[in-house]
């Protein structure tokens, strides 16, 4: 059911009253043009129900207390407190748990940098330090046993029967021959000379037996090729002053 | 808003920064000043005094939850009732529709002067009930809770222009509403069993 709007100049004078919530009878002119409208007779009527009905507009008391209000806001906040601990809790375990993992799956040693892998030499020494890292802290017998271009039997080695040099052939493989020449070869600085039939004038150096060297350092489980690298030439040196 | 210096907090900046430390004294001074203004305009916008209820503790616990968004630049009052707008607005969309009836006068007689007087507010609570949410939530801020239009306009987040002219609509809906009701025709014989209207109304 539609209603007809009240005259232009009635309606802007109800809204200001509305606006104010104001309650005046009407001016003279609007009084007489509702004498003779009976629509804006009508609205005016509305309006004063209206004005009438927002000043007996009572809100009830709120039931709930104050204080129980405050107890619940006071109960979330520890709540939302102790699930922030307790994801901070997780999250550090979950972390801590992430690194043992990784480092208990991290390879030995690391890939090779771009800056060594542009180096040939480097590149060798470190894929070879690689392999012969992967064969770990094994005696002698398992370390020649295991290289599979080995030529000496176990049971050789374990008599103690060959030379650093010896083993020095053993353990490298053919294509690092190279190699091993050359770590014999700062090997023999410093030692003595000694006659016998390989050597240049008669004369080449005399080696250590391979478990003198061996066996004192074996229990600091170092691996065999860091053992022949890093540790015989020191040792040697020692033997030889 | 300013707080009396014996309350210990000069400013509502102050308040609320006691409340963000803990204070349990400052969080209880801020719920008592606000829930009746917030549980009167949830009850308006609800029309249920249980929803209202309900909804006034929600607020409340979205108010501590957000206090650290407020902007301390501006008032503190819109920023709550534009929270308790919000809350209303998404209990209204989770509420079944065969619950939309209002309940509110059903206990609100005691402030009515006479049986007509109650009559005209049961008329006016149905005549908010079936407005429009944007109409209704104007209507109650600037006619129920006196905010200027520039705080209205915070509140729901619209432009000045659009609450006028929302306020506009929803005052000819009600009093369309009214007039269907019959009270343009009562309201000469109401008003002679109602107390004298001043010319001033307080409001």
């Amino acid at each position: 059911m539609k209603f007809a709007q009240p005259c232009r100049v009635c309606l802007k004078w109800m809204q200001t009253l509305l606006d104010n919530e104001c309650w005046k009878e009407p001016p003279n002119r609007i009084a007489r043009h509702l004498e003779n409208c009976q629509r804006c007779r009508n609205q005016w009527a509305a309006v004063q129900a209206l004005l009438l009905g927002l000043r007996y507009w009572p809100v009830p008391e709120p039931v709930t207390p104050v204080a129980r209000i405050v107890e619940r806001v006071l109960c979330d906040r520890r709540e939302r407190q102790s699930a922030w601990q307790r994801s901070i809790l997780a999250a550090s375990l979950l972390m801590a748990a992430s690194v043992w993992f990784f480092l208990m799956t991290c390879p030995e040693p690391g890939p090779i940098s771009d800056r060594f892998a542009s180096n040939p030499a480097q590149e060798l020494e470190m894929r070879t330090d690689q392999q012969m890292a992967s064969l770990g802290p094994l005696s002698i017998t398992e370390s020649v046993a295991q290289t599979s271009h080995s030529v000496a039997s176990a049971n050789e080695i374990a008599a103690g029967q060959y030379s650093v040099r010896e083993f020095a052939y053993w353990f490298f493989p053919e294509e690092y021959r190279e190699t091993a020449e050359a770590v014999l070869g700062k090997l023999a600085s410093g030692l003595a000379m000694s006659e016998g039939e390989d050597g240049e004038n008669g004369l080449f150096p005399t080696f250590p037996r391979l478990e003198e060297v061996w066996e004192p350092v074996w229990d600091a489980g170092v691996s065999s090729w860091r053992l022949f690298r890093n540790v015989i030439p020191p040792l040697l040196d020692q033997l030889s002053s | 808003m300013e707080m009396s210096a014996s309350e210990g907090w000069r400013s509502e900046q102050e308040l609320v920064k006691a409340c963000l430390a803990g204070d349990v004294r400052a969080t209880h001074r801020l719920v008592a000043i606000f829930h009746r203004e917030v549980y009167a305009l949830c009850l308006r916008l609800l029309g249920h005094t249980h929803d209202a209820e309900d909804v006034t503790q929600e607020v409340f616990l979205r108010i501590f939850r957000s206090l650290r968004c407020w902007d301390k630049k501006r008032p503190l009052r819109p920023w709550i009732l534009a929270i308790a707008v919000n809350r209303c607005r998404t209990w209204l969309r989770k509420r079944p529709r065969n619950n939309a009836l209002p309940d509110e006068l059903s206990t609100g007689q005691s402030g009515a002067a006479t049986d007509t007087a109650w009559e005209l507010q049961e008329t006016l609570s149905q005549a908010l009930a079936s407005l429009r949410e944007e109409y209704r939530t104007v209507f109650v801020l600037y006619h129920d809770r006196h905010l200027a239009y520039e705080e209205i306009a915070e509140v729901v987040g619209r432009p000045v222009g659009t609450v006028k002219t929302w306020l506009h609509r929803a005052r000819l809906e009600i009093l369309a509403y009214l007039r269907r009701r019959g009270w343009d025709h009562e309201i000469r014989a109401a008003l002679s069993g109602l107390p004298e209207m001043d010319a001033n109304p307080t409001g």
